[in-house]
């Protein structure tokens, strides 16, 4: 359980959470969302990975993320993400291109 | 073994060693007959709100699937919870009654959504 708070403090991997919500997505499209670099997001995504809140597949050369989790994990997001009015949310490489 | 199947099982075990505990208890004379029904009642309510809160957490490779599993997750949980509540706090009648209705109705939330998924997927899918 330590591991799932670990993974949720951080409103980078909060954002990636409310991003696989819509749906699957791979790890270039997730990273297209924030600027930050490619280790850096890797580092995210492993975090997430050891919570078992993600799944993550193999599609070819990419990999592609699952949402994964449980009823308690979900209202903890859900509780988390209602106190991040205030939070700046990480710029994506296309916000900032413009 | 599996990790799920080990949790499975310890709340088998854990429900049936609970209910002879209890009897046993009752019959040294430190609780009444009401109480045990309720230890082992609010038990099984737990149970159902701990197996809805982890059926999201299974991964299932289809999307629909996946949207299936997280409703039917959460109102088995929460009818679990309300089964459970009940039978601490509310009359044995009330708790029979409305504990069976949370968890039908839980079930029943499950299954119309499943066929109202069902239902988009045949009307989203091309005539030939």
């Amino acid at each position: 359980m330590s591991q799932v708070f670990k993974a949720l403090s951080d409103p980078t991997r909060r954002q990636v959470l409310q991003l696989l919500r819509k749906g699957p997505l791979s790890a270039g499209e997730l990273s297209d969302h924030f600027d930050v670099s490619k280790p850096t997001m890797s580092a995210h995504f492993a975090v997430l990975k050891d919570a078992d809140l993600v799944h993550a597949e193999k599609a070819g050369k990419s990999v592609i993320y699952h949402l994964k989790l449980s009823v308690l994990e979900d209202a903890l997001l859900g509780f988390v993400h209602s106190f991040d009015v205030g939070v700046e949310k990480p710029k994506s490489r296309k916000e900032r291109a413009r | 073994m599996n990790k799920e199947l080990v949790s499975d099982l310890a709340w088998g075990v854990g429900i049936v060693v609970l209910a002879l505990a209890s009897t046993y208890a009752r019959k040294l004379g430190y609780i009444e007959a009401e109480t045990v029904t309720r230890i082992v009642m609010c038990a099984i309510g737990l149970m159902v709100a701990w197996f809805g809160n982890r059926m999201p957490k299974r991964f299932v490779p289809n999307a629909v699937a996946r949207q299936a599993t997280r409703v039917g997750g959460w109102s088995l949980a929460l009818s679990g919870l309300v089964y459970a509540a009940l039978w601490v706090f509310a009359p044995p009648q009330v708790a029979v009654v409305g504990g069976s209705a949370a968890v039908i109705l839980g079930i029943l939330v499950t299954i119309s959504y499943c066929l109202s998924l069902r239902s988009k997927a045949r009307k989203a899918r091309p005539t030939p």
